[in-house]
């Protein structure tokens, strides 16, 4: 990936003071794992887990499923590293397998469910609808609602990019198979159209 | 008020304050709704674990109606088979009444098997005696999966699936999805 470097120097002069990003982060631990520190694969897991999980949940799969998911993709992340060459790209490597995996997982299931029998699930992973939880704070209820009006793969997208920041989305959304900001991070058409719902939202503050 | 950009203009622009602010948000909702569980590191830790082990993953041969009875009877289920190359193993879960805890009474091709009962991070180990007969008592009522130490060297471990255990009544049932070795 010949952008990387770009954007993660834009994303530096964006956040001058912003943290390590989640793939320079990964690649470290990663690289140091394949030269043999082993015990980096630990916190490698803590890193990544929550991306393979909503990625893993974002394809529709039940609670149960996706941990199978996650479990997979590090397991094939172990036997298959020697074959990974750029550590920089562990993040968008796993995220795809994940993302397979969880797809052929889903497939099954379709297969011995005709209730999952749709083409794209909805993304919540059934979550339930937090407009139902009374404690649910205005402004979340109002981002909730236009969420879910976004189309699936707007919301698989969202929902998994926002685990990371504007360096990690090239990666993040290059493991969805839907690549956005391939020069610097730009925002995408989910996250325009989330944004244009929001700020046209009478009862939205951006406090 | 936002100036009337298309959506197509607006997703070719670079992130700004709001873009940030409406990721965060939605992260910290997902991260509220549907984290990932607490025990998903220690589930990743064990299944690397086993794939170093180059684990066998045993099949499932029989499993009748395996509904946890919830009258004063004994709270008997019906027995679970597993087979593998090298070793088969028979199991029957028992939930106990007062505390709700399991008991599990197996029986293993052979004396001398060591079995872990795997459920999340912790493990409960018990040895087969002469007669192939093993016991597991007060376990936590959560799904388990079993993994067998063969007597002989030459052989490989074996894991089974992931047998589900409802928190209340229902059916036992095992994962399907978890054979994806």
């Amino acid at each position: 990936m010949a952008t990387m470097t770009e954007q993660r120097a834009t994303s530096a002069t964006n956040q001058p003071t912003g943290p390590q990003s989640m793939v320079d982060e990964a690649s470290d631990h990663f690289a140091a794992f394949q030269s043999g520190e082993l015990q980096r694969m630990t916190p490698l897991v803590e890193l990544l887990n929550p991306v393979l999980w909503h990625i893993a949940r974002s394809c529709g799969l039940d609670q149960q499923s996706a941990q199978d998911v996650v479990q997979c993709a590090w397991v094939r992340l172990v036997e298959k590293s020697d074959q990974i060459q750029n550590p920089r790209t562990v993040v968008a490597w796993l995220g795809t397998t994940a993302r397979r995996e969880a797809w052929r997982v889903r497939k099954n299931q379709r297969r011995t469910d005709p209730r999952a029998n749709e083409e794209i699930p909805t993304s919540d992973g059934g979550i339930g609808d937090p407009a139902d939880d009374v404690v649910f704070a205005e402004d979340q209820r109002l981002l909730w609602t236009h969420f879910r009006e976004l189309s699936p793969r707007c919301q698989q997208l969202l929902r998994v990019i926002c685990q990371g920041g504007p360096a990690d989305y090239a990666d993040l959304s290059s493991a969805l198979n839907m690549p956005i900001g391939s020069i610097g991070p730009t925002r995408g058409r989910c996250l325009a159209a989330l944004r244009t719902a929001l700020l046209n939202d009478p009862d939205w503050s951006t406090s | 008020m936002t100036p009337p950009e298309s959506i197509a203009e607006l997703a070719t622009q670079p992130l700004d304050d709001v873009d940030e602010q409406v990721l965060g948000m939605l992260r910290e909702m997902f991260d509220q709704y549907d984290p990932p569980p607490a025990d998903l590191a220690e589930s990743v830790g064990i299944a690397l674990t086993l794939s170093a082990m180059d684990a066998e993953l045993a099949e499932l041969q029989q499993q009748s109606t395996l509904a946890v009875r919830s009258s004063a009877e004994p709270l008997a289920t019906d027995s679970i088979t597993f087979t593998s190359s090298s070793l088969n193993l028979m199991v029957q879960i028992t939930v106990d009444e007062d505390d709700g805890s399991l008991r599990i009474d197996g029986w293993v091709t052979g004396g001398g098997v060591r079995i872990d009962v795997l459920q999340g991070s912790s493990t409960s180990s018990a040895t087969s005696d002469a007669h192939g007969r093993l016991t597991w008592e007060r376990l936590p009522r959560r799904p388990l999966r079993f993994l067998m130490h063969p007597v002989l060297a030459n052989e490989r471990v074996v894991i089974t699936p992931v047998i589900d255990i409802p928190s209340t009544g229902g059916q036992l049932s095992s994962d399907p999805s978890i054979d994806d070795s």
